[in-house]
């Protein structure tokens, strides 16, 4: 846990130093997570405030500050949950727009080691992003949180609120189709360069 | 290396090239900003629903006192003696008439 427990008592019953300091010692991880689940860099921080909002309005609601940290994920995933719908409905392609905006991140490198270096990253951030469009948004943010974010089976189930074993089925039919996928790109890659 | 071994190696490589972003300066005054407009969004419908209740209990209590006065148009509407004087005597009632009704005898009281 990065804040102790009174911090969060405090949070609680309205003092807004101790929320202030709550914010601070988790906004950067929630922005990370924000940043691999919606894969738009310039929302990322609309998305992480409204985490942060709903946090303000029902802290009340938690029962104890020791699932705190599960309460904040669930948060994070309701708000990118909402986000993404919200992106659905206006008809945008979140994936191509992302394609777009590295391809021209990527021809404005002009070859040097940091350039490279991001190139890249570049290429692997599309890779997975495009293996885990192979899935619903649901096993995608599942697989994230598990694979990327590193969190616990223990950790998934509070924030899910269904038991393990449930968790585990969806996380390895999730798992199988993303393999599918890689199975697949990496056969049409070595066909392409065979050819 | 097997797929899975694969897979999870991608997913590093994927965390480690999205790395978490800084907050911008922007992002705290931002985050208060949004809580006030909230909570001023809050108290507002408060105090709408508040008002509405009230009015709403306002007006059922005066419809209330409407139907009750337009039912009973007043418990005494008439003096003491007037209303003796509209007072039906006890024998035009219908029940006054089988009270005085004789009753045969029957044979086990000979």
């Amino acid at each position: 846990m990065r804040i102790d427990p009174e911090t969060i008592e405090q949070a609680r019953n309205g003092d807004d130093a101790a929320f202030s300091a709550i914010v601070q010692a988790y906004r950067k991880r929630i922005l990370g997570a924000i940043a691999r689940i919606i894969g738009r860099p310039e929302d990322v921080e609309d998305v992480a405030q409204e985490v942060f909002v709903r946090l303000y309005f029902s802290l009340d609601q938690l029962r104890t500050p020791e699932v705190f940290e599960p309460w904040l994920y669930r948060l994070t995933v309701n708000a990118a949950y909402d986000y993404l719908r919200k992106q659905r409905r206006r008809g945008e392609s979140r994936m191509a727009d992302l394609s777009e905006q590295q391809i021209v991140v990527a021809d404005a490198a002009a070859g040097s080691r940091a350039e490279q270096e991001e190139k890249r990253r570049i290429q692997y951030r599309e890779m997975v992003q495009a293996l885990l469009g192979e899935v619903s948004e649901q096993d995608r943010i599942l697989l994230i949180l598990k694979e990327v974010e590193g969190l616990s089976l223990k950790e998934l189930e509070q924030i899910y609120k269904v038991n393990e074993n449930a968790l585990k089925v969806r996380l390895f039919r999730a798992r199988q189709r993303v393999l599918r996928a890689f199975e697949k790109s990496k056969a049409a890659r070595t066909a392409g360069t065979a050819a | 290396m097997s797929e899975e071994e694969r897979l999870a190696e991608l997913f590093r490589s994927y965390r480690e090239a999205c790395p978490d972003p800084e907050p911008g300066a922007a992002f705290m005054p931002g985050l208060w900003a949004k809580i006030e407009g909230r909570r001023r969004s809050l108290l507002t419908l408060r105090r709408w629903t508040g008002a509405f209740v009230a009015a709403a209990m306002a007006l059922s209590l005066l419809t209330i006192v409407q139907t009750l006065r337009q039912a009973d148009p007043g418990l005494h509407p008439f003096s003491y003696v007037e209303t003796l004087g509209t007072d039906e005597p006890f024998e035009t009632f219908a029940y006054g008439d089988v009270a005085y009704l004789e009753v045969p005898e029957s044979p086990g009281l000979r």
